[in-house]
């Protein structure tokens, strides 16, 4: 035992230890076991998880489908979703960790994610960015290209299976349906225009300002920040599609959000 | 009855007090806080160690009961504690400090965009359903 030595001396000396001192054997056998026990629990759950994929194959392929007849589109998608929300549940609400793993472990084929984890991550980026600014414009300014940016590729990534659309209409409804179910799990309450290049996208229940509640006495109940990269998305979109356009926000009431779209000819 | 409410933060900070139906006022609400923050720790202790069988205090410690009050208690898995003041004769509320966690801790203090860590709560939509919550048990 030479421990004030260098550190290949130290090395050998850990490996030649290893099997006599106590401290040193559990450390390392018991990452392998717990490992070992994972792929054993995980080995009856893989079956399941190919019933559940091929499910989920059948329902994407009803989504192509969805995609290439554009009347079809605007039903909504939750029943779809409804189902493997409910098998989930149980795995959360259980406190035994041992039957957790013996639940149904969602695959990446289902294409879920966790809503919570987004959001979460959604508060600390924009608490980031504002501390990053110097001034709100600023922070507007950069949370508007980000969400150009996310939107410009997102749409590319929704619309490969959809024909082009003829008309500017057409693109303003695939974002109320298809792009915001993606992005929201629902579709925008209201969609009004003058037809002449100015749409009124209402969401009457905006995702990302269902949690926010202002103290009872503050001043400043300004949360325009956390609408502003929906209102970059927006953009972000119909540029993908071809229209330069201007987006503008308002948000009313306690979580109604409205979007105003102006075509720049 | 409902006297009144606390919650702890993981630090002892009480984040949260809101008071009802308490007729004698206190004279220092934050030392008082603090002494019932400290006596549930010892409690706490207390419990692990006088217990004959093993236990969490955790989830074994559900009230206690003086001729006068009944304090109850919840501590979630994070360590925040809830604790409601009520008259003697009241059933356990433990349940429903969990649904006071749960559906409105939860939603509008923790997925509250400007909620600060370690700040008191004074938000409108998480103070509001507080009281009715209890209306029905008073």
């Amino acid at each position: 035992m030479s421990d004030p030595s260098t550190p290949n001396n130290q090395m050998g000396g850990f490996k030649s230890n290893s099997a006599g001192t106590p401290h040193t054997t559990p450390l390392q056998t018991g990452p392998l076991t717990a490992l070992s026990s994972i792929s054993a629990t995980n080995s009856p759950v893989s079956g399941m998880h190919n019933n559940l994929s091929s499910n989920n194959l059948q329902s994407l392929d009803n989504n192509n489908n969805r995609f290439q007849q554009p009347q079809q589109y605007f039903q909504p998608q939750t029943p779809t979703q409804q189902p493997q929300q409910s098998q989930m549940q149980p795995s959360v609400s259980n406190n035994n960790l041992g039957s957790l793993t013996s639940q149904p472990i969602p695959t990446p084929q289902q294409r879920l994610i966790s809503s919570s984890c987004f959001e979460f991550f959604y508060i600390e980026m924009i608490d980031y960015i504002m501390k990053s600014s110097s001034d709100k414009t600023q922070a507007h300014k950069k949370l508007d290209k980000l969400g150009y940016k996310v939107g410009h590729r997102l749409v590319e990534r929704l619309s490969n299976e959809t024909p082009l659309f003829p008309e500017l209409l057409d693109a303003v409804k695939f974002i109320c349906k298809v792009f915001w179910t993606n992005i929201f799990k629902k579709t925008i309450d209201g969609l009004k225009t003058n037809h002449k290049g100015v749409f009124v996208l209402t969401d009457s229940k905006f995702q990302w300002l269902q949690h926010l509640s202002f103290d009872a006495t503050a001043n400043n109940k300004d949360c325009s920040e956390y609408v502003q990269f929906a209102a970059g998305l927006i953009k972000g979109a119909m540029s993908n599609f071809g229209f330069k356009c201007i987006v503008s926000f308002d948000i009313q009431q306690v979580s109604t959000c409205v979007f105003t779209i102006k075509i720049e000819s | 009855m409902i006297y009144n409410i606390y919650i702890f933060n993981k630090d002892g900070l009480c984040v949260y007090y809101e008071e009802w139906n308490k007729r004698k006022q206190s004279v220092n609400l934050a030392e008082d806080q603090k002494l019932l923050f400290g006596m549930l720790y010892s409690l706490k202790a207390f419990i692990s160690t006088s217990s004959p069988k093993p236990i969490d205090p955790k989830t074994g410690f559900h009230c206690f009961k003086t001729s006068t009050y009944k304090l109850h208690y919840y501590e979630t898995l994070s360590c925040i504690k809830f604790i409601i003041l009520t008259d003697p004769n009241t059933p356990d509320l433990r349940e429903d400090l969990k649904k006071i966690y749960s559906s409105i801790f939860v939603e509008y203090v923790v997925k509250n965009p400007i909620y600060q860590l370690k700040s008191t709560i004074k938000f409108y939509a998480f103070v509001n359903p507080i009281k009715p919550n209890f209306k029905q048990k008073t």
